[in-house]
């Protein structure tokens, strides 16, 4: 960004302590309303808008590194949270514990293509505009926003068929039976 | 309780970001050790940096409990019950112990596509990291 190395030093410590203040508030603010898809809608909405500053900068970050800065920290303020909003809501939708267990490890595996995406988009013959790894974040972010409505839609849908059928698996599974379908269990109401 | 899980993970996570913030200059400072013991500054960052994951990780094995019942030494006998019964509710009212592993829990979760959407979410959360630093990211957990 044009600093020198100390000041460049000295200067990536604030984005990072901002990104756990934000990640701490979206939890606790997730846990306390127990619901966990606005959560993850809303830190990708902020990315989007941070990633588009940074888009609309043309390129220009050492003449306006005020803006170029805020725009970084608005972009990890967006970051952060979504990592523990998406990982709860997946482990809260899971069940039993053997099969959360697995679930979790599953997400992360896949999720972590995202690294190799990453590590591909920013284009040396890009910079320093790199329209291609800002573009592409920005387009992650604002799809993820659409994903987390649909997901949202689908839990819904998906506990408005169970409590149609809850009654009459009561009757017809063991409680044994009921565990071991897990979250698919009729009795199971999908956290949103 | 899945209450409480989002802040936990949180916590969790801002370890790595605090980290993030905060490596570079620790790396700063032990470089200026450079020649100590005839050795170069960077060297000494890896004998360091190393040598604490390495303790931290074999005193995990001794202090990473198991079960609430296992932690006497810290957590008060009201305390011990209280997370018991948060286990058995979370549970759904069953004190059965999973503990051998099942192909059908394998089947169970790789079949729910859910999994795979919420992935998404993972998904863009790696790749938009890179874009706020421009060298590869250690990896996580």
């Amino acid at each position: 960004m044009g600093f020198s190395d100390t000041n460049a030093q000295l200067l990536s410590a604030p984005p990072y302590v901002a990104a756990a203040i934000s990640a701490i508030s979206f939890a606790r603010l997730s846990d306390r309303f127990f619901w966990r898809m606005p959560f993850v809608a809303i830190p990708m909405i902020i990315c989007v808008v941070a990633y588009s500053v940074i888009i609309s900068l043309n390129g220009a970050i050492a003449e306006k590194r005020g803006v170029a800065y805020f725009a970084v920290v608005l972009a990890v303020i967006g970051i952060y949270p979504i990592q523990s909003a998406a990982a709860s809501w997946n482990a809260n939708n899971i069940a039993p514990s053997a099969r959360r267990a697995i679930g979790i490890a599953l997400m992360n595996c896949v999720g972590n293509v995202g690294g190799i995406i990453g590590s591909f988009m920013y284009l040396e013959k890009e910079k320093p505009k790199y329209y291609t790894g800002f573009g592409l974040s920005l387009a992650l972010a604002g799809f993820g926003f659409f994903v987390a409505l649909f997901l949202e839609w689908s839990y819904k849908v998906g506990n408005a068929n169970k409590a149609k059928v809850a009654d009459e698996a009561r009757a017809k599974y063991t409680e044994e039976e009921l565990f071991d379908l897990g979250d698919r269990s009729p009795l199971f109401k999908y956290v949103l | 309780m899945p209450k409480d899980l989002a802040l936990r993970i949180s916590y969790f996570y801002c370890a790595s970001a605090l980290s993030g913030a905060f490596s570079g200059l620790l790396a700063a400072a032990i470089a200026l050790m450079d020649g100590v013991g005839g050795l170069e500054g960077w060297r000494w960052i890896f004998i360091l940096e190393g040598l604490a994951s390495v303790i931290l990780g074999v005193a995990c094995f001794f202090f990473l409990i198991d079960t609430p019942a296992l932690s006497s030494r810290w957590l008060s006998p009201d305390e011990i019950r209280y997370l018991e019964l948060s286990m058995f509710i979370k549970q759904g009212g069953t004190s059965v112990e999973e503990t051998s592993f099942k192909i059908k829990d394998l089947k169970m979760v790789l079949t729910n596509w859910r999994v795979y959407v919420q992935a998404y979410f993972l998904l863009c959360q790696s790749a938009l990291s890179y874009g706020k630093k421009r060298r590869p990211r250690k990896s996580r957990l």
